[in-house]
């Protein structure tokens, strides 16, 4: 049977609950469009967000605690292929909450493997993250991210530069984080003009940049095993590489 | 002189110091402070080399009192001298940090005036981290020998972790080649530490060392014995191998074409490794004064040497034999003890999981097929295991080379 909803995690969750009380089992689960699908047998789904609630909130009882936060990580990914896994992850969850860990099926292995992906991810954009210092102290960094990880990158920051009035602008999700006064908000933004920086910024990115080279072993130059680890993907707003 | 010219001189005398890793702190989040540390330790770049940066590594000097020959900054060595002042460093290090270039500071220096002095120029920068700019960052500072009880005390509460390197593993190469350390006084920072940290009231403070490695004759049976001894006696957490890159032309040194052992730095992690989180002992890696097997890893060299132990079924081993198996890690093994309390697996199951066999399968059973050599003797596998790391892609060594120590 397939299956269509708006992409949403409560679109999501409704479709769980009707998967289960009108009893039919998915086979392909998709966000396109109806009208554009040739198939005959599709269900639609409506989000709906009683229902979504419903299931949320047994999902929470019944499952375990790293089995529950595991299918909201599995939504932080941009991609659509863990639709499918993911359905089958919870109705596998429901039926006994021990499935959760047997990664010897494939569905929940494909689970795992999407979260310990987003968790990756996350551990990278925690190093990769560059903030220049604006004329008011405030610091600001623009990242491009492989998933929805702004409200946990904040986060990461939000511990870490405590004292520091801080912006992380996602420029491809168009949402900014911003920390100040310690409190931590989030924001849609169409475009974001970044006021000027501060009149130290220019002479510590020259001495990072200077340490960065400084500290390269050139008899031993590897830029393929640096492209391995630093992929080019996350070098756009690196200083260093500027 | 300038900063710039300051930083690249003092960088750069501090980039083959091998240590880097800030894992193994705890989060420490303190409200209004400005940094905090991260439990696995965080890579913020990667140079044209390859290798993780983590840290501002520097020297806070390389003035040096000290003649050590092995040492590029030794008194004799006519090199550029400078020095930060602890308000540069601080600056240097805060601003870094607050740009997310950096996860702390690794701060080592030479002996400028006397070790007391020096001591205390370190710990002005540290205080002025701490209390001025109330940092809660990851802070490693190496210890000077020799320098007073008080001082060393001092600069331990402010640190995060500290270090002491031992240099050599025996007192006979040390005081040969660095005339005015002795054990003693390489030591005595450790056992400070330590005591220290046993106090109750007192964070727990992480240690580390490093050692020479080809400089001297020392095999790598003593310096391995060396490293349990001290990892027994909880004086460390960590020993770091650096593989000596000749210097000068002293005549009880290897000559200045000497390539650095690099291979051998490798084993020897990958043994140190194996005695820390894999149970074995020192002394079951490598024979007594000899060196580790550069052909093999230590696992499968000793595997090969104790077949008698294999092949095991991996749907019955413990924990502690799984991870004795050439190419199963720790994770791979939880893996398996997840995965088999649901079924019993076989070698289609272990590959669905990703378990890599490519030198496991030589060693197992899965529910009792076995899928390796026609003729289970160690000739027959170790010359299997050599036809396939021939294919393996060159780089893929580096990055074990060169990944975060």
């Amino acid at each position: 049977m397939v299956v269509s909803f708006d992409g949403s995690f409560e679109g999501f969750l409704t479709l769980i609950y009707e998967s289960y009380y009108q009893k039919f089992k998915a086979s392909k689960i998709t966000t396109d469009k109806v009208e554009l699908l040739l198939t005959q047998d599709i269900i639609k789904i409506n989000s709906d967000a009683q229902k979504a609630k419903k299931v949320y909130l047994s999902m929470k009882k019944k499952f375990t605690k790293k089995g529950f936060k595991r299918v909201a990580h599995c939504f932080l990914s941009k991609k659509d292929d863990f639709y499918l896994p993911l359905y089958e992850y919870i109705l596998l969850g429901f039926k006994d909450c021990q499935n959760l860990e047997n990664i010897n099926i494939q569905s929940v292995q494909k689970v795992h493997e999407i979260e310990k992906k987003v968790f990756r991810s996350l551990h990278k954009a925690y190093g990769f993250t560059r903030f220049v210092e604006l004329d008011d102290g405030t610091m600001y960094a623009k990242v491009k991210l492989e998933f929805y990880l702004l409200p946990l990158l904040a986060n990461h920051f939000r511990k870490r530069l405590n004292s520091c009035n801080f912006i992380i602008h996602d420029v491809e999700a168009k949402m900014v984080a911003w920390h100040k006064d310690k409190k931590l908000e989030f924001f849609n933004v169409d475009s974001f003009d970044a006021p000027p920086l501060s009149k130290d910024e220019e002479k510590f990115s020259r001495l990072w940049k200077l340490f960065f080279e400084s500290v390269s072993i050139e008899s031993r130059k590897n830029e393929k095993l640096q492209k391995k680890m630093l992929p080019l993907f996350y070098r756009e707003f690196m200083t260093e590489f500027h | 002189m300038d900063i710039y010219k300051k930083l690249q001189i003092l960088a750069d005398s501090a980039k083959y110091d091998v240590s880097c890793a800030s894992s193994g702190g705890e989060e420490n989040y303190k409200e209004g402070a400005l940094g905090c540390n991260h439990k696995s330790g965080i890579c913020h770049t990667y140079t044209s080399d390859g290798r993780c940066v983590s840290l501002l590594k520097v020297l806070f000097t390389n003035f040096c009192v000290y003649d050590c020959s092995y040492c590029i900054n030794r008194a004799s060595n006519d090199i550029k001298r400078v020095a930060f002042s602890p308000r540069e460093l601080a600056d240097l290090t805060i601003n870094f940090y607050k740009r997310n270039y950096i996860e702390g500071l690794f701060l080592s220096s030479g002996i400028m005036q006397n070790e007391d002095y020096t001591m205390e120029l370190l710990i002005k920068a540290l205080e002025i981290l701490r209390f001025e700019y109330r940092f809660n960052g990851y802070i490693h500072l190496k210890l000077i020998p020799n320098a007073s009880q008080r001082l060393i005390e001092k600069a331990i509460q402010l640190a995060t972790r500290v270090s002491s390197n031992i240099e050599f593993p025996s007192s006979k190469s040390l005081k040969l080649l660095a005339p005015q350390k002795t054990k003693e006084s390489v030591l005595l920072p450790l056992k400070t530490a330590k005591k220290l940290s046993l106090q109750k009231s007192q964070k727990p403070i992480s240690m580390s060392t490093q050692m020479i490695i080809g400089a001297t004759p020392e095999s790598d049976f003593e310096i391995l014995k060396t490293s349990s001894m001290m990892y027994k006696m909880k004086l460390l957490n960590r020993v770091y191998y650096s593989a000596y890159i000749p210097v000068s032309n002293e005549k009880n040194l290897p000559s200045i074409q000497t390539k650095p052992p690099l291979k051998r730095e490798n084993r020897l992690y990958q043994a140190d490794w194996l005695i820390r989180f894999y149970g074995f002992e020192y002394d079951e890696l490598v024979e007594t004064d000899q060196n580790l097997d550069l052909e093999f890893d230590p696992k499968t060299a000793w595997a090969l040497k104790n077949l008698k132990h294999f092949p095991i079924e991996i749907n019955r081993a413990t924990k502690e034999e799984l991870i004795r198996i050439p190419g199963i890690g720790i994770r791979g093994a939880h893996k398996i003890l997840k995965a088999r309390s649901f079924q019993a697996l076989g070698f289609d199951e272990l590959k669905k999981l990703g378990i890599r066999l490519k030198r496991a399968k030589y060693f197992i059973t899965a529910k009792g097929k076995y899928c390796g050599v026609q003729h289970f003797y160690p000739e027959t596998i170790a010359k299997s295991l050599k036809q396939s790391q021939r294919r393996q892609l060159s780089f893929f060594d580096d990055a074990t080379l060169w990944g975060e120590l």
